[in-house]
């Protein structure tokens, strides 16, 4: 194990910028000074500084789905979001009537454990798939690495941030380095291409900009 | 009309305990020492129970049907419904002079010199949510949303830092408006749903894969965008919490269906009947977590709801309200006995003598019986505490002998007092606090502490 340490910490360097900024600080107010008769018009807009919110229960499930055409499920099939809503603070309308939408540790816990549980039947279900019919693997092999096949691999990512994210990425931007640097890094620690992009979905799923707004 | 006595108590119902008692249990490093060294359970009886079943009962040869037009009191013990029992024409449960408690009080009564029972307390609301939040924050809400944290909150944030998981509820509400991350409760459903929770996700990753994950999700963190939103600012917390929480390997102190002898004895002991989950669910479960959960150095408060469905505004109160709160008051009676078998930390006191519990609900019902044989919602409560430096043996307070109505008590002495104040939660979170040391008002609620609650205010 020791022999991986040192890479690791090497590709941990690489760990790379910030996504683009959504807000740029403040609006400079422009002042006009009102004579009498003028009309006063519409005030001008503060900067945007609403806070996140995240998506609620049914939101995410569906998500999800949409996203990797699984749910997670137990061993009968039934849906774990379900199985969970209570904990997971989804109203009753008994003994609550506002769903608990905070990014809590229980919330945390359950949301990597469905994004484990889905990513790896996303991964397996889409090796098995015609090329053409491919959700995940569109534009990527298993196989590729960034060492030996970065545009294929590139291109996948900027696919998987559209598919996940909802975020278009152009070509060579720096958002791509975190996800480049992820891919490269579980395949060498994993020493296996295939759970390289099985951490790639992981990570998109329990990153925020899957679950918040 | 029963009479308890200490034989009760030492005749039966420790069976076991020494083998739970032996349990190995984890300990947090740097726990407080010393006798302001206190934890918390709040037993939530969820619905809104009839005090006069339980902790404010009143007399059935007084309290006539013949005088309620001067009373407005039906006691309604002989409309009761109960195939497990017969009920004698006085069927309260005296356990000392001053002490009296209804017919449902269940193994509580068993306790007595261990309670302290506060009654005539005023919740100001007739809505679920509203007298719920009432107690839990000590502040009236506004609408349906509460203006402070809950009591719960405050304390885990005051003592429980060193904690894994400071502030634990299980089918209870909590609120975090204005103290640290840490304090925020982790809310599961039941037992199964913790047991999840503290364990590692089926995957195939393996750990070195999983941190690569949390590293970019942690880089991720330190963005501006994540750094000015309040909501991922938690979130990242929260996610580093969730690896440090199944790092600490607690899942196996929790697994009550487990076939071990540990294990058995506590579902002997609680009254789990059984290992599948609908057991593991019932609230004899939650009372074995909460006890757990305190004892293992786990959390530093704990909230439960042992009792539900006691909302009867029909003739459902005839036959399930007494029941249903009897069962949750024996889930405390229950929480008692396994805390004073458990020695804390060597210091040759019981858990019991460090920890405080609470029994509370969003309000009581209406004094009358109505229409349809049921009682609807009233704003005069009480609430019984037990265990760490609480009076026990002590009736703190009283309702009216006219409609159950509140009544101003002195918060010094606890006697009856015109001249005194109505007692309201915030009272006594302010008292229970002024036990850990706390003695000034970190809640905001802006009332004297009710140290009538305390041996050694």
């Amino acid at each position: 194990m020791a022999r991986l340490v040192l890479p690791v910490l090497a590709f941990a360097l690489l760990l790379p910028a910030c996504a683009a900024e959504e807000s740029s600080g403040p609006v400079p107010v422009t002042t006009t000074v009102l004579g009498e008769g003028d009309v006063v018009g519409a005030q001008p807009l503060e900067p945007d500084d609403r806070d996140r919110r995240r998506l609620d229960l049914d939101q995410i499930n569906a998500s999800i789905r949409a996203a990797t055409g699984f749910g997670w499920v137990d061993d009968d099939g039934d849906d774990r979001f379900v199985q969970l809503a209570a904990t997971l603070g989804k109203a009753d309308y008994r003994n609550n009537t506002v769903e608990d939408r905070s990014a809590s540790l229980v919330f945390q816990k359950f949301l990597g454990d469905a994004a484990h549980s889905v990513c790896g039947k996303l991964v397996q279900n889409d090796l098995g798939r015609p090329s053409a019919d491919r959700i995940f693997f569109v534009h990527a092999g298993v196989d590729d690495l960034v060492s030996t096949a970065p545009e294929a691999v590139e291109a996948n990512i900027r696919h998987l941030l559209l598919r996940f994210h909802s975020r278009v990425v152009e070509v060579g931007s720096d958002e791509l380095e975190p996800w480049m640097w992820l891919h490269e890094s579980a395949g060498f620690v994993s020493a296996n291409p295939r759970l390289a992009w099985n951490a790639v979905c992981v990570g998109l799923i329990t990153h925020p900009d899957f679950y918040s707004y | 009309m029963t009479t308890w006595t200490r034989r009760g108590l030492l005749g039966g119902g420790l069976v076991g305990l020494g083998a739970i008692g032996l349990g190995l249990h984890r300990f947090p490093v740097a726990l407080a020492t010393g006798e302001g060294d206190r934890y918390f359970i709040f037993c939530y009886f969820s619905g809104g129970w009839d005090i006069v079943l339980g902790l404010d009962p009143r007399d059935p040869a007084v309290f006539t049907d013949d005088v309620v037009g001067d009373t407005r009191i039906n006691v309604g013990y002989d409309r009761l419904v109960d195939n497990d029992r017969e009920f004698s024409e006085d069927p309260r449960v005296q356990v000392s002079d001053d002490m009296i408690f209804g017919p449902y009080i269940g193994d509580l009564a068993l306790h007595w010199e261990d309670l302290a029972v506060v009654r005539g307390m005023s919740m100001e609301t007739l809505a679920h949510g509203g007298g719920r939040r009432r107690f839990l924050t000590g502040k009236s809400t506004s609408g349906n949303s509460v203006r402070g944290s809950a009591a719960p909150t405050h304390m885990a944030a005051l003592f429980g830092r060193d904690n894994d998981i400071p502030n634990l509820a299980v089918n209870v509400e909590s609120f975090n408006l204005d103290q640290p991350a840490f304090a925020s409760a982790l809310r599961v459903a039941g037992v199964p749903d913790l047991l999840q929770a503290l364990r590692p996700a089926n995957t195939v990753l393996n750990e070195d894969a999983k941190r690569q994950i949390a590293q970019l999700l942690a880089d991720a963190a330190t963005c501006p965008d994540a750094q000015r939103s309040r909501l991922l600012r938690e979130a990242e917390a929260a996610r580093a919490g969730v690896d440090e929480l199944i790092q600490a390997g607690l899942d196996a102190q929790f697994d009550f269906g487990d076939s071990g002898a540990g294990m058995e004895a506590v579902r002997a002991h609680y009254g789990i009947t059984g290992t599948n989950d609908g057991a593991l669910r019932s609230v004899e479960a939650q009372g074995a977590l909460a006890v757990t959960a305190i004892t293992a150095g786990m959390s530093r408060c704990v909230s439960v709801r042992v009792a539900g469905g006691l909302d009867t505004h029909r003739g459902n109160w005839a036959t399930d309200q007494g029941p249903r709160q009897e069962r949750g008051f024996n889930v405390m009676a229950r929480m008692i006995e396994d805390l004073k078998a458990r020695e804390y930390r060597q210091t040759g006191t019981s858990w019991f003598d460090h920890t405080t519990i609470v029994g509370f609900s969003e309000f009581s019902r209406t004094s009358r019986i109505n229409g349809n044989g049921g009682r609807d919602h009233a704003l005069t409560n009480a609430c019984v505490v037990a265990g760490g430096n609480i009076n026990g043996g002590k009736v703190i307070g009283r309702s009216s002998d006219v409609g159950l109505a509140p009544f101003p008590a002195d918060l010094a002495t606890g006697l009856p007092d015109e001249d005194g104040e109505v007692i309201h939660p915030e009272h006594i979170h302010r008292a229970l606090l002024q036990d850990a040391g706390i003695t000034e008002d970190v809640m905001d609620v802006r009332v004297n502490p009710l140290t009538a609650l305390l041996r050694d205010p």
